[in-house]
């Protein structure tokens, strides 16, 4: 579980421009990250024979931390990160803004006998946008390549390819408007309906699917893989032409889960059931085919990010419409397509079917006199009819075509292919820079002379502006933005990652974000009272899976009182994750809702194995803190598990919590602590371990602690050694130095050291 | 007491279904059939009980829902529903325009049989009371005096000591026609609620159709209509859904 501490930390007397500059100086630095302990084993040796005195040690100990900073650049990833994602612009910087928005449209130029019209040019099309004329910017011709036979039979049919261990979660990854990431592409994303189809077709529609991606896909051909289940769409894979994992992932899923929702009816065709009052199913059978049609309508909307033409291929066994009930969602889904530019192409996964006139063996039989005067066979054939109805009103009003009635599936998948052919990319940057999020209807037309028929998206939605945003809205965008390939970077924040042993197999990792309370001015100057801040984050294992994420948002009062400090002031968040050894990546984003800025921080990291460490001190990350704070003085305290946390939290004792200074900056006004565990896992009893603190000046050494002896730990399976400093930085005089950390083990022979540059200011 | 029957339905039917599409959708239905029972099969209506007894295929008869001829439309259409529908019409046009639903179904069918009854009369021989049919004098049924639908003189009473002469069902009732209509639309107010408006009327052209004839030989009544269908109605509903 997440959880929030907000401090207001004083970060000396210094003023802000002072401030900004080492923010900005250690965003240079920020790229040379310094791994602790990596010694080559024949440095190590050197160590070998350790006088137990730490005065002869420590000479020792100089030579080798200068072989040891210059290979820790080889070193790209480490486990403790310390940076900052942007500059930030001087004070008194102005920054001129303008919008223009590009808009790309695709069109397909077909003839009479539907074949794709070439040789046009920009002067040939006439563009408007609600109205108004507008001018090509951007004009091509886009030659996809036929599907000919001879190219799909040269494919090979993909090997079996084993099942994944769990189904993959993924989402459609916008497009930044304007750019064509898919251009060259046909677009189909594959949907299966599981709600709506018996085992029996899901069987069908897997395997119709499978044959289609082994035999009919070629290298032109993008496909995303989507589900409707448990009420809820999930997106199994983006747009990829990786025909092995498309193949994986249907291999993966399970044939019968969440089988139907049980459309039943109480018209003539029911089953009499002996019952005296059936039950009525109806209000039921409406908010089931409204939340199906609803999921349409929202795979629409994530597909709408991509401004290409796309294909939704649907299957299900029939959708039925109750009476007109679900006509206002049906609007409100084909709306979206065609808004989204999404044609469906639904397929009927039940095939040609051979209706018995009073239903078939899988149900029971109707009763009363509806059986005798044909009521109940004709309610039969309506409700099947009905059932295809739907789908064939999805699919002519946005564009597709169903597949009903027939037995060859993939051939409803063949159709939506051959749907696209080569198309013209016209571009323009629209002549109303408006940004209210309104829909805009763009009509292009052949100059006269010319006769074909035009395919293309129908208009698009216009930018908002973010104080606009619905809550909804604001959601997605953080959600976009976490997605997005290019990071926004229009807030600064600085962060740090730590990590603590818990147990053999598992390590708390504390992150440690802070921004600086200018950034919050500016929301101030807006006038406003207090703004939100909204944080989200992920953390994604080596294969791309996201192993843990966090998602909050605190409040933040900017009242009078506090608008004076805010310029100097940074605002503090801090969560924490718990995470196995291994290589992660950590995309982090930050946003102020009162000016809708964002900034996002991505960095990859590594957990060592600390339990694999042997020729040196296994030592936690050492954290540099001018700030000790009770935990009831936390300004914003959203933890729920309270109790938890500070259990787990090495950087909490005693009801006092460390703050880690993430800048490393240092008033020498105050005291400076520092904090690291020792771990020496393995040993009967703890050892005592020696440490000490040094502060270096270029190569000289300006000042050094007096060695810390240290005998005690915690009682734990891994023998907790926790180090702790405060020392005063009163006689140091202001400027850049390197701290470095020393950890030996005289009984063991070992040792560790760490290092990192901090910065004193008076 | 017997518990066996007979039943037979022969029945064609066409269908011309014209799907959802921009909005329309729209079903006409022809059905031309023809059921045959003795009544005892197809529990129609509860307890059906035969006049005589000991001869049942003198029940055999057209089926009381027999209907030969019934047609029956109904049509949907839906208003800015796909890109020819005027989905995409903005601003207070769209506003106004958009999202109407209009549904409307017509049935017309031909009459649904009736049988001639004498009266409530004890069933000579026995001390059953129960009605009995009349005996077909041979004139045309329906050749009927003005004001009645029927030919009163068509029915006279059984002879004495036997069983009356009239088909059970054996009268053509009043053909049907009706026409529902209703139209309506969701307002969408927020994420949460919506509204939806309806306004339904049944017979809205107030036509007047009877569902039967008086076909008590004995009564006074007999050969007017027993009842009419019923006139408009019109029914209003706002719904809030949340």
């Amino acid at each position: 579980m997440p959880r929030i501490r907000v401090y207001l930390s004083g970060c000396g007397k210094g003023p802000s421009n002072s401030q900004t500059t080492v923010w900005g100086r250690l965003l240079a630095c920020g790229g040379m990250i310094f791994r602790r302990g990596a010694f080559t084993t024949r440095r190590a040796r050197e160590l070998a024979p350790l006088p137990s005195c730490p005065t002869p040690l420590r000479l020792l100990c100089h030579t080798v931390v200068l072989a040891f900073v210059l290979s820790a650049i080889l070193f790209q990833a480490s486990a403790q990160q310390v940076g900052q994602n942007a500059p930030t612009p001087a004070n008194g910087a102005v920054t001129f803004q303008s919008n223009t928005q590009l808009v790309i449209e695709t069109v397909t130029v077909k003839d009479k006998n539907g074949n794709p019209v070439e040789g046009l040019t920009a002067n040939d099309f006439t563009v408007t946008e609600d109205g108004a004329p507008q001018t090509i910017k951007i004009f091509d011709f886009q030659k996809l390549p036929e599907r000919s036979a001879p190219e799909a039979a040269a494919l090979t049919p993909a090997k079996e390819v084993a099942p994944l261990a769990k189904l993959p979660h993924s989402q459609i990854a916008p497009e930044t408007p304007g750019t064509m990431r898919y251009q060259d592409r046909r677009l189909l994303a594959l949907y299966f309906d599981m709600s709506a189809m018996p085992p029996i077709d899901q069987l069908r529609a897997f395997d119709a699917a499978r044959k289609f991606i082994q035999t009919q896909i070629t290298p032109a051909d993008l496909m995303a893989l989507l589900v409707y289940q448990g009420g809820a769409i999930q997106v199994l894979q983006d747009f990829t032409n990786d025909r092995d994992r498309l193949l994986s992932i249907i291999g993966t899923l399970v044939v019968g889960e969440d089988q139907n929702s049980g459309d039943t009816v109480n018209d003539a065709s029911s089953a009499d059931t002996g019952a005296a009052f059936g039950q009525d199913d109806s209000e039921f059978n409406i908010f089931n085919t409204d939340r199906q049609l609803s999921a349409l309508q929202t795979a629409s909307k994530m597909l709408g990010t991509i401004s290409e033409k796309k294909a939704l291929i649907y299957f299900a066994s029939g959708l039925r419409l109750n009476g007109v009930d679900n006509q206002a969602q049906l609007h409100a889904t084909i709306n979206a397509a065609i808004r989204a530019g999404v044609s469906f192409w639904p397929i009927d996964a039940r095939g040609l079917v051979a209706q018995a006139p009073l239903g078939d063996a899988t149900r029971g039989s109707p009763g009363g006199i509806a059986m005798y005067n044909g009521a109940s066979a004709m309610a039969f054939n309506n409700y099947f009819q009905a059932s295809q109805d739907t789908l064939w009103a999805l699919a002519t009003d946005t564009g597709g075509k169903a597949l009903l009635d027939f037995n060859d599936l993939t051939r409803g998948m063949v159709q939506a292919q051959q749907s696209f052919s080569s198309y013209y990319l016209i571009g323009y940057y629209t002549s109303n820079a408006n940004l209210d999020g309104k829909f805009r209807r763009i009509k292009i037309s052949l100059a006269s002379g010319l006769s074909a028929s035009l395919d293309y998206r129908q208009g698009y939605f216009a930018g908002k502006q973010f104080g606009k945003f619905t809550t909804a809205e604001k959601e997605r965008q953080l959600e976009d933005a976490l997605m997005l390939g290019d990071p926004v970077t229009e807030l600064t924040i600085a962060l740090e990652l730590d990590y603590f042993q818990l147990n053999r197999a598992e390590y708390f990792v504390p992150l440690i974000v802070k921004i600086p309370g200018s950034e919050l001015a500016l929301a101030k100057r807006g006038g406003a009272e207090h703004t939100l801040l909204d944080f989200i984050g992920e953390v994604k294992d080596d294969f791309g899976t996201t192993v843990s994420n966090v998602r909050d948002k605190i409040d933040v009062k900017l009242s009078d009182a506090t608008v004076a400090e805010l310029t100097k002031r940074p605002i503090q968040y801090d969560t924490g994750f718990t995470l196995l050894p291994g290589k992660y990546k950590l995309k982090f984003l930050a946003r102020d809702a009162e000016t809708g800025r964002i900034g996002t921080y991505e960095t990859p990291f590594v957990i060592p194995n600390l339990n694999k460490e042997e020729k040196r001190v296994a030592i936690s990350s050492v954290v540099l803190s001018s700030q000790r704070v009770e935990m009831r003085d936390a300004l914003f305290n959203a933890a729920k598990d309270k109790g938890q946390s500070e259990a787990v939290n090495p950087l909490i004792q005693e009801g006092q919590k460390l703050i880690p200074s993430v800048t490393r900056v240092f008033s020498k006004s105050r005291d400076m602590y520092i904090y690291l565990q020792a771990y020496e896992q393995g040993a009967e009893n703890i050892q005592p371990l020696v440490a000490f603190v040094s502060f270096y000046r270029g190569q000289t050494k300006a000042f050094e602690t007096p060695p810390l002896a240290v005998t005690e730990g915690l009682n734990n399976r891994l023998k907790t050694v926790p180090l702790k400093f405060s020392l005063s930085l009163a006689k140091l005089s202001p400027g850049e130095y390197n701290c470095q950390v020393t950890v030996l083990d005289p009984t063991g022979n070992k040792a560790a050291f760490w290092q990192a540059p901090v910065v004193f200011v008076p | 007491m017997t518990s066996n029957g007979n039943f037979k339905r022969e029945a064609g039917q066409v269908q011309l279904r014209r799907r959802l599409h921009n909005g329309f959708t729209a079903t006409l239905q022809y059905t031309l059939s023809k059921s045959i029972d003795d009544s005892a099969v197809t529990g129609q209506g509860g307890s059906v009980i035969a006049q005589n007894w000991l001869d049942l295929s003198a029940e055999r008869a057209l089926s009381n829902f027999d209907q030969r001829r019934l047609a029956t439309v109904q049509m949907q259409y839906t208003t800015g529903m796909g890109i020819g529908g005027g989905a995409l019409v903005n601003g207070w046009k769209g506003a106004l325009f958009k999202q109407w639903t209009f549904v409307s179904s017509i049935t017309a069918g031909s009459g649904l049989p009736l049988t001639p009854i004498y009266g409530a009369a004890i069933v000579p021989g026995t001390g059953v009371a129960q009605s009995i049919r009349p005996r077909y004098t041979g004139a045309s049924l329906y050749a009927a005096p003005s004001g009645l639908f029927l030919n009163p003189a068509a029915y006279a009473p059984p002879p004495v000591g036997q069983w009356g002469n009239a088909g059970r069902n054996s009268i053509t009732g009043p053909s049907q026609f009706s026409l529902n209509a209703s139209m309506g639309r969701t307002f969408q107010v927020n994420d949460r609620f919506s509204l939806d408006l309806r306004v339904d009327a049944t017979n809205a052209l107030n036509h007047v159709t009877f569902a039967s004839w008086n076909t008590t030989a004995t009564s006074g009544l007999f050969g007017l209509p027993v009842s009419p269908n019923a006139m408009r109605s019109v029914q209003t509903t706002l719904r809030l859904r949340f």
